[in-house]
């Protein structure tokens, strides 16, 4: 299943942007459809209003963003245990960046995570066989595999903010850091 | 269809939908005014309408009630809802007014609308301009007659209609109640679109330890009831199942449910709700015994909004026991003490804390037992609830049961409905959600389905509100898992309406965006013929400010143009707002939109694209002038003008004046003269060179000085960034430039404009026509005059470079760059650009001087004897039409003074600097002369030039010069004067004369005898001696000058020296000549010629040393003032011997030495220290006689200086004089007694005799001089006079 992953900044300005698409064997290449490859960034771009809702959020309600119509499923967001973003300066670790799917439009279903300074790491999950028409398969995302792309993708973002030449909000050029993350996501996303 | 659709309230169903026609002619604004009359009485009791005779829709049965009336002036397509009007009647329009301004029969009016119309069920007509007392109209119940715009009785004309409605519905209602209802699926067939929901699996985001369960889908959403009764459906061994089972009773029941469905429809509409109620409670009550799923959720939804509408009239009712049963709920005393944040999202059990009803495990339920359980709930009492939480929740279950419809064939629900569905649910939830409780406002407006004006701010939900905002969003976005693409547009158009306001409200504004855009991308596919008007622009206008388009304004401000926004998204909905506009044809957004995009994001458009959108909408836009203005401020580059053909090649400031102040000219005339610096002044020698021209000529001749008439060409620079080209039209001067001058149009005109090529930056040149001269400041063109693609012409500023800032500059710098920002507000300033100007003067017509062909002379050239002049001829004539010259002037300069090299006298003794300087001024001042020189010269007039070349002070290598005439016009203001010169070169060629071959001056001892009377120097100095008894033969020296002729004929010449005139002498051809002349000797003390500074021609050189010492110095300019002396007393003129009238004379200064030391003190008497008087008693003697020598010796300058010592020698000299040597001290011709020589006292006069023998006949000569004592060179000072000693041999007889 393909995916359109971004990197967002302060306003509202991509500073990354690829699409992962997977190559399994003799079969053409299943990225998304013409017509998603050009909504992609609108769908992405107004998935924003939901991170930045829950950005802000002392009790994350994550929950009701994701999950409207089903509660009874049994998997849990990590997000509802430790407690939203706002609370991750207790919290050593980077869990709480992760917001897990915040938004969907379709078939299509939307992560995100934020980092410290703002910046916000969003990604849409096409289906497999998504040509744009109606399917009725649905996303199914491995969670962990996710958080743990998002978690070093932002530690590839902080290795770029380090670089001197790089100026914070601007896009990122670099080919290694496209390289790297196209590893990550084979990876992680696309197993 | 009007595409700003309303938002579908959640009462809808309870509203008339009633259509007002104009009928007559109607202006749109009086025709919306009387509507909006009409529209204050949407709302009428049931009391105030006469009664009617049906028991189920008389006014009578609930009072209480109310009518509402739906009035709306846009029409309906109502066939392709046909399908639905058996389901949901109210979507049909019963109602029919007709708005008649005009006096056209009634009949004819009515027949139309039934015609037009023929699906509703009551027409009306309203005369406005008051119907004529007629006794027909006013039987007709529905005919009414008012006055607008100010109607008197127009709630009771609404009653009225009200009244003819429900007598109507009575009758359509009763054409229904034998009518087995279908169900809109089974009427439409294939052709109803099926609800097909695009819904996720909850489990989009597993664990991969998670084991995905089978989750129950189909019993999530179930009540315990349902659970109950679900099990009940599962055992088929049931008996009630049994019984429904048996299709005969089942269709009847089925249909009985209908019916009663329908009936409550019909009741809301007339507005008996209570009735209403109850007609939907049984209804439930048997179709969901039935399962049919489809039209109990229409019933469902029926009660809501019975409950609503009961609430809303504040009226008390009991919430029937089934819904109770299919939606538990709480009581609002459970409510109150849980916690108010509940996500009702979900009637799960889980999340909804459990209320002593809902918790029966359904697995364990016998049925028997449930029944006793159903059997246990009664009707709650309205107070007791939270209406929105149940009206929520009845929601979800009439959601529940339409998607359980949708495996059926026939009985589906069609997607319109279910879509209709959860908008109302929705825009009911942001009712609710905009105020704190479910007040008697929100009500209000739900029943007049207002959209909540974003009321309250959204900041983080506190709980407080009915519905959180989170709970609002997953509700809403539902309708986005909707396959929307096979709804009606207008459906679609509602669906996104309201999706976008829903999410402007709750401030998420790019959902609405992304709404917008899709509503945007669903009308630019659609086919329908949209209605467009001026407030859906709003539309666009959110979607630019939402993505940051409309702020941008890259023009203007750098800060906008670096700006790192999202651009491909902002292209791309850029792009979008313009098909729609297109579509539309709304020239005047498409063509802010359309430069917005070309000019803020040419970089991201490709060539095709850029040149499609110039095509499709530039281009139309440009046709129809809603483009008025050429987009790219920075079009006009860098200017300049180029002068052409001038009339002298080569020489370029012929033909274009100096321009002067008067006030300059004049000075710099008196500084030509004699040029000379401010002595006061410090000497600058960076300032010296450059200061005198200044002077000179003022003003630099620059490239943009141009002559009225001159051929001109003016070249710009027009940059064109875009992929396609560019066509100009016009390029023009702005009109105050206009005055002065103007650019040929026939070179760029509308049919032949110039083509600017696709990203190219060309420079174009235009030939100029320079009309009128300007003031000596000058005009300056900051901006010219262009039109681009027949764009009427606009003025554009010269822009000479871009301001690029680094980024990082741009950091640095934000915080005074942001002070700086207010100022470039003010002033208007672009940043991003440095705006150029180009400042010309142009002058007016000049007057031309022309030398005629008329010169004695050929081809310039001249021979000249030196020491003559000659007069050359020469005409100039005023060549122009209509100027006169006011002004001319003459000077020359010869090729000595250009070959001079400006540092010459750095290298000088101040003499033969005096020298040098000396000789060239007289040659600029006194070799070239115009001697008829005009003051000025009327157009046209000509005049003949008299100019005197004299070669006697010119030195022999003058070989040309040439002649300068400036001459000029003033300027119209008299304050400047306009200079132009004209050069005509000479060439000259001395032929030399006579020459000073050489000099030398002696001194004068011997007496002269009278008898050599004929020599004229001797008579001069004798008749001096005469004439003055102090005057003696020692006073005099003679000069001696040998002429040389060189010239090829013999020519006569005489002297004067003072005095002093010689004879006229002949010298033939190459012949010399020795020439004596008296001078009289220069007394030392009257002239103190060592004291006397050689003067400066040129004043002001400062920091010249000689190097040399005072002695030195003393020495040179005692040598100076004596050739001064003598060259100033001295003068020649000669004629020659053939032609007589041909006379010249002689510049002695061209030819004398400088003197030396001997002829300095030959001829300056009295310039040694002492005087040697040497007498002797006799002159002339014999061998053997004594001779006694008698020496004198006196200090002249009375005062003993230190250098002078006191002791001198003195010694006397014996010189033959035949041969002139001095004779040895020793010598056998003069014997002496002793030594020759003395010592002496110098303070004192002093004498001392010398006795001499001679021994040998001879001439002697014997003198005396002064040496020092200590030095070995005898010679101090020798005294010229001398005495002639003459010794015979003594005569022996």
């Amino acid at each position: 299943m393909p995916q359109y992953f971004a990197i967002i900044g302060h306003k509202d300005n991509p500073i990354y942007e690829a699409e992962f698409s997977i190559q399994q064997g003799n079969q053409k290449n299943l990225g998304f459809s013409q017509e998603l490859k050009e909504m992609n960034p609108f769908i992405l771009h107004a998935s924003l209003d939901i991170i930045e809702d829950l950005q802000w959020q002392v009790v994350p309600s994550n929950s009701q963003y994701t999950n409207g119509n089903n509660s009874d499923n049994g998997s849990n967001f990590s997000i509802s245990s430790t407690g939203g973003f706002l609370r991750s300066k207790t919290v050593n670790n980077t869990d709480n960046c992760y917001l897990g799917k915040v938004d969907h439009f379709y078939g299509l279903a939307i992560t995100a995570y934020i980092s410290y300074g703002g910046m916000k790491f969003v990604m849409i999950h096409g289906t497999s066989n998504s040509g744009g028409s109606n399917t009725s398969a649905s996303v199914v995302i491995d969670d962990s595999a996710c958080r743990s792309f998002y978690q070093e993708i932002h530690e590839l973002y902080i290795k770029t903010l380090m670089n001197p030449f790089y100026r914070a909000g601007d896009p990122i050029s670099s080919p290694v850091f496209d390289s790297r993350v196209r590893s990550l996501a084979r990876k992680y996303l696309n197993k | 269809m009007d595409i700003v659709a309303k938002y579908p309230s959640y009462v809808s169903p309870v509203r008339i939908k009633t259509l007002i026609v104009p009928i007559g002619k109607w202006k749109r604004k009086d025709f919306i005014n009387a509507v909006n009359n009409i529209k204050e009485y949407s709302e009428i009791r049931l009391l105030d309408i006469t009664p009617i005779d049906s028991s189920l829709f008389t006014p009578q049965g609930f009072p209480n009630g109310q009518l509402l009336f739906d009035f709306d002036i846009v029409g309906h397509n109502d066939s392709s809802e046909l399908f639905l009007y058996d389901f949901q009647p109210f979507r049909k329009t019963f109602v029919i007014i007709g708005l008649v301004n005009d006096n056209s029969p009634i009949n004819q009016n009515l027949q139309i609308l039934k015609e037009k119309y023929p699906t509703a069920i009551s027409t009306n007509l309203i005369y406005s301009n008051g119907l004529e007392e007629d006794s027909e109209s006013k039987s007709l119940p529905n005919i009414f007659s008012t006055k607008f715009p100010t109607p008197k009785n127009l709630e009771t004309i609404v009653c009225d209609i009200g009244h003819n409605f429900l007598e109507a519905l009575s009758h359509y209602y009763s054409s229904y109640r034998h009518v087995t209802l279908r169900s809109p699926g089974a009427i439409g067939g294939n052709s109803i679109s099926k609800t097909v929901i695009n819904r996720y699996g909850p489990n989009t985001l597993v664990n991969p330890t998670d084991i995905q369960k089978p989750t129950l889908n189909s019993s999530k959403r179930m009540s315990s009831f349902e659970m109950t009764t679900n099990s009940i459906k599962r055992s088929a061994s049931l008996k009630l199942a049994n019984t429904l089972s048996t299709s005969d009773g089942r269709t009847q029941q089925k249909s009985k449910g209908r019916q009663l469905k329908i009936l409550g429809n019909f009741q809301l509409l007339a507005g008996r709700y209570s009735d209403a109620l109850t007609s939907f409670t049984e209804s439930v009550i048997l179709l969901y015994k039935l399962r049919d799923f489809l039209w109990l959720a229409s019933a469902i939804d029926g009660i809501a909004i019975c409950f609503l509408s009961l609430s809303y009239l504040d009226i008390p009712f009991q919430v029937p026991e089934i819904i109770n049963l299919l939606c538990p709920l709480q009581t609002v005393d459970t409510i109150d003490s849980t916690k108010p944040h509940i996500p009702p999202t979900t009637p799960n059990t889980k999340s909804v804390p459990r209320t002593s009803v809902s918790a029966i495990p359904s697995q364990m339920q016998s049925p028997r037992n449930s029944i006793n359980v159903t059997a246990s709930f009664l009707d709650i009492d309205v107070t007791t609830i939270n209406l929105p939480h149940l009206v929520r929740k009845m929601a979800e279950k009439i959601l529940y049961y339409y998607e359980l419809t949708l495996s059926s064939n026939s009985e589906y629900v069609p997607n319109i409905v279910y879509c209709n569905f959860v908008l109302k649910t929705l825009t009911f939830m942001i009712a609710c959600h905009n105020a704190e409780n479910f007040s008697p406002e929100i009500l209000e407006r739900i029943v007049h389905h207002q959209f909540a004006h974003t009321a309250t701010s959204f900041g983080f939900d506190d709980g407080e509100n009915e519905f959180s905002r989170e709970d609002i969003y997953m509700f809403a976005i539902r309708l986005l898992e909707l396959q929307l693409d096979n709804l009606p547009i207008e459906s679609q158009v509602t669906v996104y309406m309201t999706l976008a306001h829903t999410f402007k409200t709750f401030g998420f504004e790019r959902k609405q965006a992304l709404v917008l855009r899709l509503l945007l991308t669903v009308l630019s596919s659609s086919s329908e013929q949209i209605f467009w008007s001026e407030s859906h622009r709003t539309i666009i206008e959110d979607i630019l400010d939402i993505y940051g388009i409309s702020t941008r304004d890259s023009d203007m401000h750098i800060s906008d143009a670096s700006e790192r926004t999202w651009f491909i998204l902002q292209k791309n909905a850029l792009n979008l707002c313009l098909l729609i506009v297109k579509k539309f044809s709304d020239t005047e957004l498409m063509s802010k939109l359309a430069l917005k995009l070309i000019s803020n994001f040419t970089h991201m458009l490709t060539a095709s694209e850029q040149s499609s959108l110039f095509i499709d909408y530039i281009q139309p836009c440009i046709y129809n002038g809603s483009i008025s203005n050429y987009w790219d401020p920075f079009i006009i580059r860098n200017c300049s003008f180029q002068r052409l053909e001038f009339d002298e090649p080569g020489t370029q400031s012929a033909k274009l004046p100096v321009e002067a102040a008067i006030s300059d000219i004049n000075k710099s005339v008196i500084k030509d003269a004699n040029e000379q610096m401010k002595t006061d002044e410090v000497f600058n020698p960076f300032r010296t060179s450059s200061s005198k021209k200044v002077k000179f000529a003022p003003t630099k001749v620059s490239d943009n000085t141009l002559l009225v008439g001159d051929k001109a060409e003016f070249t710009c620079t027009l940059q064109n960034p875009f992929k396609f080209d560019l066509n100009i039209s016009k390029l023009q001067f702005p009109p105050n430039i206009l005055e002065y001058c103007e650019l040929k149009d026939i070179y760029l005109s509308k049919t032949n404009p110039y083509v600017l090529r696709a990203e190219s930056m060309k420079e174009i040149t235009i030939p100029v026509i320079l009309k009128n001269a300007t003031s000596n400041d000058g005009i300056t063109i900051d901006r010219l005059s262009l039109s681009v693609f027949e764009l009427p012409s606009e003025e554009f500023k010269i822009v000479n470079s871009e301001v690029c800032i680094l980024p990082l500059d741009y950091e640095q710098n934000d915080a005074s760059k942001r002070k700086n920002n207010e100022l470039v507000l003010k002033s208007s300033i672009n940043e991003r650009c440095k705006y150029g100007s180009l400042h010309i003067k142009i002058f007016p017509e000049q007057p031309q001087l022309q030398i005629m062909n008329k010169s004695n002379i050929v081809e310039n050239s001249l021979m000249i004897l030196d020491g003559t002049k000659t007069k050359i001829t020469l005409n100039i004539r005023n060549k122009s039409l209509n100027c006169p010259i006011d002004y001319i002037m003459f000077h020359s300069i010869s090729n000595v003074e250009k070959e001079t090299k400006s540092d010459y006298w750095k290298k000088f003794k101040p003499d033969e600097l005096f020298a040098v300087e000396k000789q060239m001024n007289m040659l600029k001042t006194s070799s070239i002369k115009v001697l008829n020189a005009p003051k000025s010269l009327k157009p046209g007039e000509d005049v003949q030039l008299e100019i005197e070349v004299d070669v006697t002070h010119a030195p022999f290598d003058f070989t040309e010069f040439i002649l300068s005439i400036k001459y000029g016009m003033a300027a119209s203001d008299s304050n400047h004067i306009y200079i132009k010169v004209l050069e005509i070169p000479y060439e000259i060629t001395i032929q030399k004369t006579v020459e000073i071959a050489n000099l030398d001056i002696i001194p004068l001892n011997e007496n002269i005898s009278c008898d050599s009377s004929s020599v004229d120097w001797i008579d001069f100095i004798q008749s001096k001696i005469k004439d003055y008894p102090n005057c003696n033969i020692h006073d005099f020296v003679l000069l001696l000058l040998d002429f040389r002729n060189s010239w090829l004929d013999g020519l006569h010449l005489q002297v004067h020296f003072e005095d002093f005139v010689s004879k006229k002498y002949l010298i033939e051809a190459s012949h010399t000549l020795r020439m004596i002349i008296p001078v009289k000797k220069i007394e030392f003390s009257k002239k103190g010629f060592g004291k006397k500074q050689i003067p400066h021609v040129v004043e002001g050189r400062q920091f010249i040393q000689s190097g040399l010492n005072l002695e030195q110095e003393t020495e040179l300019r005692e040598a100076f003032w004596c050739r001064e002396y003598i060259l100033e007393k001295l003068s020649c003129h000669w004629n020659f011997f053939h032609d007589s009238n041909l006379i010249g004379s002689v510049d002695f200064r061209k030819f004398l030495e400088k003197f030396d030391s001997k002829m300095v003190s030959t001829i300056y008497k009295g310039k040694s220290l002492f005087t040697v008087k040497l007498t002797c008693d006799n002159t002339t003697v014999s061998i053997g006689a004594n001779l006694k020598l008698t020496v004198h010796l006196e200090n002249t300058r009375k005062i003993a200086s230190d250098d002078i010592p006191l002791q001198r020698k003195l010694n006397i000299w014996i010189i033959d004089h035949k041969t002139s040597k001095i004779l040895p001290r020793s010598n056998g011709r003069i014997l002496y007694n002793g030594t020759l020589s003395k010592t002496v006292s110098t303070d004192k006069p002093f004498s001392a005799e010398f006795v001499l023998l001679p021994v040998e006949p001879g001439t002697y000569e014997i003198c005396a001089a002064v040496a020092r004592l200590d030095s070995q060179d005898p010679l101090l000072h020798f005294d010229s006079e001398s005495i002639i000693l003459t010794v015979n041999r003594p005569v022996f007889e």
